[in-house]
């Protein structure tokens, strides 16, 4: 490959849009495989699990026959529709993406040359009847997308006068045949649409919201149930059990399949990475360091997810590209207690995790501890601090006065006591903690936290 | 090659007879789709109703049938009418049928050009006015045939099958294109008018319209809303069946009950299910087409002490899973366990082999 992207980027862009490098690295798992059928699928991936990378990966490899368009359905917030014409507005928007990807993506002036009227006809009214603006401006303020020859193109078909062919009692599914005919005159033989994106909905709408929005957008199936479309949705974890409900789902003929990552393919995925941006010969983690140390630990923090791995990972590649020398052992152990999993909190829900590992506790005063610690980094807490807030729900500590107050001889042990729970919790040696200091006579922290 | 075909070749198939769980797009359906005896009343003069579970086989049972009636040239007309919309409006379902009617007339006299030469001027005025019924009208219809070179492009551009294997298009049909293009359409005709058309013209002695993709609306889930929506197709049953016209719904099974449908004296029901042994002979007419009718049964292809390997595959399914899609979906996954293992032979453990993160719901 040439200009092989850094360690630094290729461990840390974690985001597949950014990754041009993508195909070089790219770890396909049995799904991708049925991904690349003809079949239309719903592929459930939790966040940081690759979703994105499969979809931009599936676009790469596409054949040239196949047209794929990338489908962010918006959330349907407010609307009075219901059932089909719910769904309707949904495959309007559809639509829309369609046409908008075939100006900017599908190489029409070129595959096209002269169209018959018929084509030259059908695409102009999509052109005029499915672009977000007028169809004359938004052609020419893409100005900067599309070539001047391909420009004016595009202006020359919409100044010419055809018959109409779109009659007004036209149904949607007719549309498409229509559409397919373009594309069809264009070489391309299918359509395929893949729905990406629904990791916006969720936190804007409630449960029944959702459920309605996505009946709509499954409902689409319907009218899309054509031989030569296919739909690939990637659909966050999450929003699984709502998909189920609907009919959509229920009713019509679509494969589903989860992405899941085993420690192996994970560790593929590192090991691509590696090979990039070092050479074959260096392409293992056991060229880096102790490879079991450190693949052991990253099962139990990096868990399942690619992004988790990825990212536990960069340090270790950019320290070795720096001294050019492979971990010992102990070593390696050092580096993992200096590059220790981050801890979060999980507030709507109470949790505790260190990297992508829950730590398990029911105990909603340890987790106020750690709610005040985290929230108060830019100083110490006192343990007087931790007290008033943890167990008496105060925000600051009352003034000796206060009845409120309380001598700190009747609660000194109890915090003490807290504070050694929750690190027998989260520390991997509650003797010398990573993630809960004591500072004597200053104070306790909370490091390796992020928010 | 795709190492998928590659493994199919060594198992001795010309194809995946597994490939596709939708078998609208299956183009080898007809070779070797197994029909329950119990609805063998879809092939029938009379108006129908087929029953069956998602993915019981509706569709692909209506296809047949559709090919079934084409085969006969036109004397039993086939008529597929799947809605592409939901509307309640009550004349709703009888502007769709009158669509149909003229994109299944159109691919008529694209399969037969040279019929509609002979016809009189008044027939072909007629035949005129049906044809503006196409979908995104007959001027486009008509460019669509002059433009073609082939009949299949003409069946993709419509969504409905040719009644004639014609290899090619030809003058004629830019003949049949010049001559549909310069008549007069007659005054407006009723969808009886229509039929009796067919009957005059094509030599139609009956119309059987398959009715198929009802329940895919959301409005359509429950049964009472699925009959409420058909009923003015119900109510002209007996009036169409007199004149040699069958109604043929494929309709869900959740609906058997429904006294709307059952008091219908016309209509006769019938449920299209499954049992194990059915199940097994879908795989076996499938491994016998696809292995150009050397052997039928993957017990060709198993090692020698596994025997009847499609009954135990159909035994493994649940109660409720006991369905061709299901079936399908088992060979499928367990002869792609094969070929990525490098396998050529199925071994007792790939019987039992399901890969958990793969599922269908439904098809």
């Amino acid at each position: 490959m040439k200009n092989a992207p850094s360690v630094e980027s290729l461990f840390t862009t974690l985001k597949a849009e950014n990754e041009p490098w993508l195909g070089s690295v790219f770890v396909s798992l049995p799904v991708f495989e049925r991904l690349q059928e003809e079949h239309s699928t719903i592929l459930y991936g939790g966040p940081g699990n690759g979703k994105t990378a499969m979809l931009l990966e599936l676009r790469r490899r596409q054949k040239e026959n196949i047209f794929t368009v990338v489908w962010k359905p918006e959330p349907i917030l407010e609307t009075p529709a219901t059932g089909t014409a719910l769904a309707q507005q949904a495959i309007q928007e559809a639509l829309q993406t369609c046409v908008e990807n075939l100006v900017l993506e599908g190489n029409l002036p070129q595959r096209l040359g002269e169209p018959s009227g018929n084509i030259a006809s059908a695409l102009q009214w999509f052109l005029k009847n499915h672009l977000p603006f007028e169809a004359g401006f938004y052609i020419q303020d893409q100005a900067n997308r599309l070539s001047q020859d391909d420009l004016q193109w595009y202006l020359k078909l919409l100044d010419q006068s055809f018959p109409p062919i779109v009659k007004e009692q036209a149904s949607l599914k007719d549309q498409l045949r229509l559409l397919l005919s373009v594309l069809r005159a264009a070489k391309y033989e299918r359509l395929w649409l893949m729905v990406d994106g629904l990791e916006r909905w969720a936190p804007r709408q409630t449960g029944e919201q959702i459920e309605a929005a996505l009946e709509a957008v499954l409902s689409t199936l319907v009218f899309f149930d054509l031989p030569d479309i296919a739909f690939k949705f990637f659909i966050p974890a999450p929003l699984k059990n709502i998909l189920h409900k609907t009919s959509g789902v229920e009713r019509h003929r679509f494969s589903e399949a989860d992405l899941t990552w085993s420690a192996e393919a994970l560790q593929w995925i590192l090991e691509k990475r590696l090979e990039c941006a070092l050479s074959p010969k260096k392409a293992s983690l056991d060229s880096l360091c102790d490879g079991n140390e450190f693949l052991d630990w990253l099962k139990v923090y990096g868990g399942t997810s690619p992004r988790a791995w990825l990212r536990f990972t960069a340090p270790l590649a950019t320290t070795y590209q720096k001294h050019g020398k492979r971990l010992t052992s102990a070593q390696t152990r050092e580096f993992i207690r200096e590059h220790p999993a981050p801890l979060r909190l999980r507030h709507e829900r109470g949790e505790v995790w260190l990297g992508e590992k829950r730590i398990v506790s029911n105990s909603a005063l340890e987790f106020r501890v750690l709610e005040y610690l985290a929230s108060h980094t830019e100083k110490l807490a006192s343990l007087e601090e931790l007290y008033y807030y943890a167990y008496r729900e105060l925000s600051a500590p009352p003034d000796k006065g206060d009845v409120a107050w309380t001598h700190p001889k009747t609660w000194r042990g109890a915090m003490d006591n807290v504070l050694m729970r929750i690190r027998q919790k989260i520390e991997p040696d509650p003797k010398n903690p990573l993630y809960l200091i004591t500072r004597h006579g200053k104070g306790v922290e909370l490091i390796h936290h992020e928010l | 090659m795709e190492p998928a075909i590659r493994g199919f070749s060594a198992f001795g198939f010309a194809f995946d007879p597994f490939e596709y769980l939708d078998s609208t797009k299956d183009a080898h359906l007809q070779e070797y789709l197994i029909i329950p005896k119990a609805v063998e009343i879809a092939l029938s003069d009379q108006p129908v109703a087929i029953l069956a579970q998602p993915g019981g086989g509706k569709s692909a049972l209506r296809i047949y049938t559709e090919n079934f009636y084409k085969e006969s040239r036109g004397i039993r007309f086939p008529v597929t009418y799947v809605p592409d919309d939901y509307s309640t409006e009550n004349v709703f379902h009888f502007k769709g049928i009158t669509k149909s009617l003229a994109s299944a007339a159109f691919m008529y006299l694209a399969s037969y050009p040279d019929l509609f030469f002979a016809l009189s001027p008044t027939d072909k005025q007629k035949l005129k006015r049906l044809l503006l019924e196409l979908p995104l009208g007959l001027d486009f219809n008509l460019q669509t045939l002059r433009d073609s070179r082939f009949l299949s492009d003409l069946e993709r551009t419509l969504g409905s099958p040719a009644f004639s294997n014609l290899p090619r298009l030809d003058r004629a049909h830019h003949q049949l294109a010049h001559e549909l293009e310069d008549e007069s359409p007659a005054q407006s005709q009723s969808l009886d008018d229509d039929f009796a058309l067919l009957n005059n013209v094509f030599g139609a002695r009956s119309i059987h319209i398959l009715v198929d993709g009802l329940d895919g609306f959301m409005e359509t889930q429950s049964p009472q809303a699925l009959l409420a929506w058909i009923e003015p197709l119900l109510n002209t049953l007996e009036t169409w069946e007199k004149k040699n016209i069958y109604l043929k719904f494929f309709l869900p099974m959740d609906i058997s009950d429904a006294p709307a449908l059952t008091n219908v004296r016309a209509l006769r029901a019938a449920a299209l299910t499954w049992d194990d042994h059915l199940l097994a002979e879908v795989v076996r007419r499938r491994v016998f087409v696809a292995s150009r009718r050397t052997f039928d049964s993957l017990d060709a292809i198993s090692a020698p002490d596994l025997r009847n390997v499609e009954l135990s595959l159909a035994r493994q399914l649940g109660e409720k899973e006991k369905l061709p899609r299901q079936i399908i979906l088992k060979c499928q996954d367990m002869l792609r366990n094969v070929i990525q293992s490098n396998r050529i032979e199925i071994l007792p453990e790939d019987l039992f082999f399901s890969r958990e993160s793969f599922y269908v719901t439904a098809i």
